[in-house]
């Protein structure tokens, strides 16, 4: 064998790891809203962190919303689902190989539907988070730093992720054009409108996604400032 | 976790929650890979011709990614199945072994953090129950999970039990890596390496002192 030739024991290697990502990625897709679900869940329960609880609760708000929005326009008009919806790209959940399926976003919400059961539950989730970090402003204003420099980060990713999202459902035929981009509409709308309904449910603490310290004025707290001033 | 860890990642730019990310799904397969074709190499040579003894079960039960190939034949899982044998450790174990070790890291920093002089003991007493929680409940859920798949699913760790006792070596190796990214990531600031947001939410002690009293100039 000439020296120039790659060695076939690293040619395997690279081609075992180049083969396996193919299927890792595709499931990652088809894992992504149910796994987030499930992971926010453990998170929950380790850590009894309150907004991780509220987050829990929001995604399943928003889960019933999509069967609601689905079931009510579907009765009108049904329409939604891309040429390629049955394709196993576009299928949410854990797949058995004998094609049996299991997702809790598909069953709870409904699919192949407008609005799009995967798109508005992310896009949802995605609104949700970074409108409850717009909600902490004065904080992130005080703390400055890299907590500032983060949420910067955070919103440039998130719209990247919407993108991206968008690109994947209509290129690979999920969904149609018009409803990926009607759902994501109405899931960014249902993310901002579900910060709202956890502030007056829950309070600010309930809808603190980066476990941020509140800042409290001193009257809030019950600590007013005394100001000696001359009697007069 | 993996998921969760990416879509926190991109929505709130958490650094523990990228370090995770980074480890489950780039980092830990390349080094499964690696092991695998280490202990292939050695054992093959050491124990010629007694694969049975150092490969693990590949039942699609066995898999945590289905091959596509997979979605053609039905193989259901059974004690001592799979006549063809990978090399252990599985991804499994390493994955799991990374996590656990990360959560634990961030349980016992917490636990860990020193008391600021003059800091509130309320929310001390807070931090140290809540961290005391999530080390227990991680640790009791850990042992149940890592003994339910040694187990009820055994096989796909080792199919005897000198592949057991390798997939478990390389998981207590892989919460070594998992307590090496937590450092890792904790080097970039203690409040956004904190997973559960637990020493993330303190104030600081000027925060937390007696009302000023402010007086005007007669």
């Amino acid at each position: 064998m000439s020296s120039s030739q790659p060695n076939p024991g690293i040619k395997e290697w690279i081609d075992k790891v180049l083969t396996g990502a193919k299927p890792t990625a595709v499931e990652f897709l088809r894992l992504l809203p149910d796994g987030f679900v499930f992971g926010v869940a453990f998170m929950s329960l380790i850590s009894m962190c309150k907004s991780y609880g509220v987050l829990l609760f929001s995604m399943f708000e928003l889960m019933l919303i999509q069967r609601l929005f689905s079931t009510f326009i579907g009765s009108v008009a049904p329409t939604g689902a891309g040429p390629n919806a049955a394709a196993a790209v576009c299928q949410n959940g854990f797949a058995f190989p004998n094609s049996l399926r299991i997702s809790m976003i598909d069953t709870i919400g409904k699919p192949n539907a407008f609005p799009s059961s995967s798109i508005f539950f992310l896009t949802g989730v995605v609104s949700y988070i970074i409108g409850s970090i717009q909600e902490f402003k004065k904080e992130i204003t005080t703390l400055g730093g890299d907590i500032n420099m983060r949420t910067t980060i955070a919103t440039m990713l998130s719209l990247f992720f919407v993108f991206a999202m968008f690109i994947y459902r209509v290129v690979y035929g999920c969904d149609s054009f018009g409803n990926v981009l009607l759902t994501m509409i109405l899931g960014i709308v249902m993310g901002i409108v579900l910060v709202h309904q956890n502030m007056a449910l829950f309070g600010r603490d309930g809808i603190n996604m980066l476990n941020l310290p509140m800042i409290l004025s001193s009257a809030e707290l019950g600590k007013p400032v005394y100001v000696c001033a001359p009697a007069k | 976790m993996t998921l969760t860890s990416f879509l926190l990642t991109v929505t709130t730019a958490s650094i523990a929650h990228s370090s995770l990310f980074m480890g489950l799904a780039v980092f830990m397969p390349i080094f499964t890979l690696l092991s695998q074709t280490g202990m292939g190499m050695l054992l093959s040579r050491i124990m010629a011709g007694r694969e049975t003894e150092w490969s693990r079960a590949m039942t699609d039960v066995c898999r945590i990614v289905p091959s596509p190939d997979a979605f053609k034949k039905l193989e259901y899982y059974s004690s001592g199945a799979g006549a063809s044998g990978s090399i252990a450790p599985s991804y499994w174990i390493t994955s799991m072994g990374f996590l656990f070790g990360f959560f634990i890291s961030n349980g016992v920093d917490t636990l860990n953090a020193p008391v600021v002089a003059g800091a509130d003991p309320v929310g001390h007493e807070k931090r140290y129950t809540q961290a005391l929680h999530i080390l227990v409940s991680t640790s009791i859920l850990f042992a149940l999970i890592v003994g339910a798949r040694f187990y009820f699913m055994g096989d796909c760790e080792g199919r005897a039990t000198l592949g057991r006792v390798v997939g478990g070596a390389f998981g207590v190796l892989s919460m070594a890596i998992g307590a090496g990214f937590y450092y890792a990531s904790k080097s970039c600031g203690a409040r956004s390496s904190d997973l559960f947001g637990v020493l993330s939410q303190m104030l600081p002690t000027s925060a937390t002192s007696a009302s000023p009293v402010v007086c005007t100039a007669e």
